[in-house]
């Protein structure tokens, strides 16, 4: 894959919370055009890899590059190349939902009628027409669609998107997965993390699975799932991607005989 | 309802694993050597001697009880010290009780937090001293005690009900802090020369429990014990019914009392002058702190308190009031927004992670948060100013006018630049919604008081010093340190914005409360 057609590249990743190691040694390339599934067990250290690659947070070793550029704290141009959805959300509270999205509006540089009309349309779409709840107000869901809204407003290339799905509706997630099949066919970049695997197998084209503390265990094509049934990965058939994950994560269930 | 006492109690303990917690603890564990000492030499042994001695017993008990008993509504109600959401109707709702044992475990759990221990170790060396040098009964002196703390507690709660509800209503946290002013100032009455008026007013407190305490502890028959019993008992059972009445009350809703969204354009236009990067930026700090409670309720207050301080003065120091006028307008403006000012994004919680993914200059979300208050803040200068020309009991020359102006810029960019320093050294992660009670960090709590006591305490000390015409021959003097305190904040924006962003993951963490 040549760098020009990289979305993502992370080159031996590395990061710590004092002596706690969050990821470790993570190498990964991500095609631009592509809907990306990330996937690992809670604290695999998954959204402290988006933390770094967004600039939140300081990698304490290795490289990290989006579109071919270097992200750093003070990289405001690519920041405008980008939208994210984090996993706790984010907002800014005592606002309300029209305000919110056009303060994003505004500060990813978008003209003020470009601002005021796309504001309108995500809120209509999104059914987050409700003017007398300020953000802290409103149910789990609805502040997800709003944080959704947030990281798209700008027509960002490349979307990060953290455990998208939780908490919003069968329909309010239907109408997100067409938005993200017709953001990816124009060419952008979706980056989502989410424990729903069976999401990432109708959604996603490419996946990778991280495991604690945060290494790269297997990364590939997923739509060979669709298309021939199965997946080969360590020496192994797999007819899905849970079982594939259980065997890379070493996660298993535990019987407890009283349950 | 054991289980649930001792979580109480293992919460209070993991709350001292963070570093503030340790603070907190060590903070604690002086005041209780205090506390001790105090129950042994002053509230228990010597009120009791003294009271004896002094033959007005029942007085000294009277304000000793009515004391703490004040002391323990300020600390439950306004400081927020007790017990918190962990233990509410709502969250003991996870536990398999019923509702009846609900509301015993939740009243259970709050007598038997340690501030009502303290008070009641306190009252209870009242009891023992004047057990040891009186003729009072222990046993009903301790019985007293433990109504009263009872008492004490219901009516806290009560307080903090009413509180809940008032701060809900539209401009509610406006006429609570107008209510808590005057109460403050309330120990200012003698030097206006009313208190003889007001004494009538005195034998009211003889109805209250501390002063049906004091009698009952003091009762050497039963026709004295009879009613101070039943006084006591009879505040007791009010006390419980308002609990129960308030408790019954709907809270009211705060989506009809919030601002019409539609409203708040101008907000924006105004902030687009500051440009494409802090413009948005600032029209949201702008908003938080239009928003918040404390805010709403401190800005209108700031003139009229720092007012009434120079009349109060003007009174008691003729021609020196011009001294403590300068003081009083450097703190104006930093008074109005010091709550949000000294930690502007710990009332963000995770939205403080934002400010990293927006694609603005790092520092821009520091610069705008301290802008907002500047701007707030300078809004009071000619207010005050023109007040001041209206009522100045001292002739108004263009030269006392500059030197107000320039003192009132001193302190908005003086104390403004002291407040971006605790923002970025001592954030602490507070709710944005609360109305009342300490909530600033150490940090913040040494920059707000001391910069009350700078300008309240300086002006007063300099005044024996610098006489009036030698302050307006220095005319020029506080424009001088206008100048500087506006060099100041420059370098301060300069050099915290790059420590914003060096510091961002240690101020996540607590913002966040990782830790």
């Amino acid at each position: 894959m040549s760098p020009a057609m990289e979305a993502i590249s992370i080159s031996n990743l590395r990061k710590n919370y004092g002596s706690v190691v969050a990821v470790e040694d993570l190498t990964l390339r991500v095609r631009a055009g592509t809907l990306f599934g990330f996937l690992g067990p809670n604290g695999s250290g998954k959204s402290t890899t988006i933390g770094c690659l967004t600039g939140l947070l300081d990698p304490t070793s290795g490289d990290m590059r989006l579109f071919g550029e270097p992200m750093t704290p003070s990289s405001a141009a690519l920041k405008r190349r980008i939208g994210v959805m984090p996993e706790n959300l984010a907002l800014f509270e005592p606002l309300y939902a029209h305000e919110f999205l056009s303060f994003h509006a505004r500060i990813f540089g978008l003209e003020e009628d470009t601002a005021r009309r796309r504001t309108a349309e995500l809120l209509e779409a999104l059914e987050l027409t409700d003017t007398r709840k300020q953000l802290s107000e409103f149910s789990a869901g609805m502040r997800k669609r709003i944080a959704f809204a947030a990281a798209v407003i700008h027509s960002p290339e490349l979307l990060f998107l953290d455990e998208p799905f939780e908490s919003i509706d069968p329909a309010g997630v239907a109408l997100m997965k067409t938005w993200l099949r017709r953001f990816v066919d124009q060419g952008k970049t979706v980056f989502l993390t989410t424990h729903v695997l069976d999401t990432v197998e109708r959604l996603c084209e490419e996946a990778a699975i991280i495991t604690k503390p945060g290494k790269l265990v297997w990364q590939g094509d997923i739509t060979a799932l669709s298309r021939d049934g199965s997946i080969k990965a360590d020496g192994c058939e797999f007819d899905a991607l849970e079982p594939l994950f259980l065997h890379l994560t070493g996660e298993k269930y535990t019987q407890l005989e009283w349950l | 309802m054991r289980e649930l006492i001792q979580l109480r109690y293992k919460l209070l303990w993991a709350k001292t694993r963070n570093r503030n917690g340790r603070i907190a603890l060590f903070l604690t564990g002086y005041l209780l050597l205090i506390f001790f000492i105090a129950v042994l030499a002053a509230g228990g042994f010597s009120a009791g001697m003294v009271a004896i001695k002094e033959g007005h017993a029942e007085l000294m008990a009277s304000v000793v009880l009515g004391g703490l008993f004040v002391n323990g509504i300020i600390s439950a109600a306004l400081l927020g010290f007790g017990v918190n959401t962990e233990f509410s109707g709502a969250a003991l709702r996870r536990y398999p009780l019923t509702a009846r044992q609900r509301f015993l475990a939740r009243h259970l759990i709050g007598v038997l937090d340690p501030i009502w221990f303290l008070i009641l170790a306190l009252e209870s060396g009242l009891a023992f001293g004047l057990y040891v040098f009186g003729t009072a009964s222990l046993t009903v002196g301790l019985f007293a005690v433990l109504v009263l703390v009872i008492t004490n507690y219901l009516a806290a709660r009560a307080v903090s009900l009413l509180i809940e509800r008032v701060a809900r209503l539209p401009g509610g946290s406006a006429v609570l802090l107008v209510l808590v002013s005057l109460f403050s100032f309330a120990g200012v009455i003698p030097a206006l020369g009313i208190g003889h008026q007001l004494k009538p007013l005195l034998g009211i407190l003889r109805l209250t429990p501390p002063a049906a305490a004091a009698r009952l502890m003091l009762a050497g028959d039963l026709a004295s014990f009879v009613p101070a019993c039943s006084l006591l008992l009879s505040g007791l059972m009010l006390s419980a019914a308002a609990v129960l009445v308030l408790e019954r009350l709907p809270v009211p809703s705060k989506a009809s009392s919030g601002p019409a969204a539609s409203t708040s354009g101008s907000l924006d236009r105004f902030a687009s002058l500051f440009g494409l990067s802090i413009g948005p930026l600032l029209a949201r700090f702008l908003r938080y702190y239009l928003r918040n409670n404390r805010i709403r309720a401190m800005y209108p207050l700031a003139i009229p308190t720092v007012g009434f301080l120079l009349v109060m003065n003007a009174a008691q120091r003729g021609s020196e009031i011009l001294t403590f006028a300068l003081g009083a307008f450097a703190t104006l403006s930093f008074l109005s927004t010091a709550p949000m000012a000294v930690n502007p994004f710990g009332y963000e919680a995770s939205g403080f992670r934002r400010h990293f993914l927006l694609p603005v200059a790092p520092g821009a979300p520091l610069r705008a948060a301290s802008y907002a208050s500047v701007l707030l803040g300078s809004l009071l200068i000619p207010v005050a100013l023109l007040l001041w020309a209206a009522f100045a009991p001292v002739p108004l020359t263009p030269a006392t006018l500059f030197m107000l102006f320039a003192s009132g810029l001193t302190g908005l960019f003086f104390f403004n630049a002291l407040a971006i320093w605790t923002a970025l050294y001592g954030p602490r992660k507070v709710d944005y919604n609360s109305s009342f009670g300490n909530n600033l960090s150490l940090l913040g709590n040494v920059v707000f008081i001391g910069a009350l006591l700078l300008c309240l305490a300086g002006p007063q000390a300099l005044s024996h010093v610098v006489k009036r015409p030698a302050l307006l021959a220095h005319w020029w003097v506080p424009g001088l340190a206008a100048l500087v305190a506006i060099w100041f904040y420059r370098v301060t924006l300069s050099k915290g914005a790059v420590l914003f962003v060096r510091r961002r993951e240690l101020m996540l963490q607590i913002i966040e409360g990782w830790n």
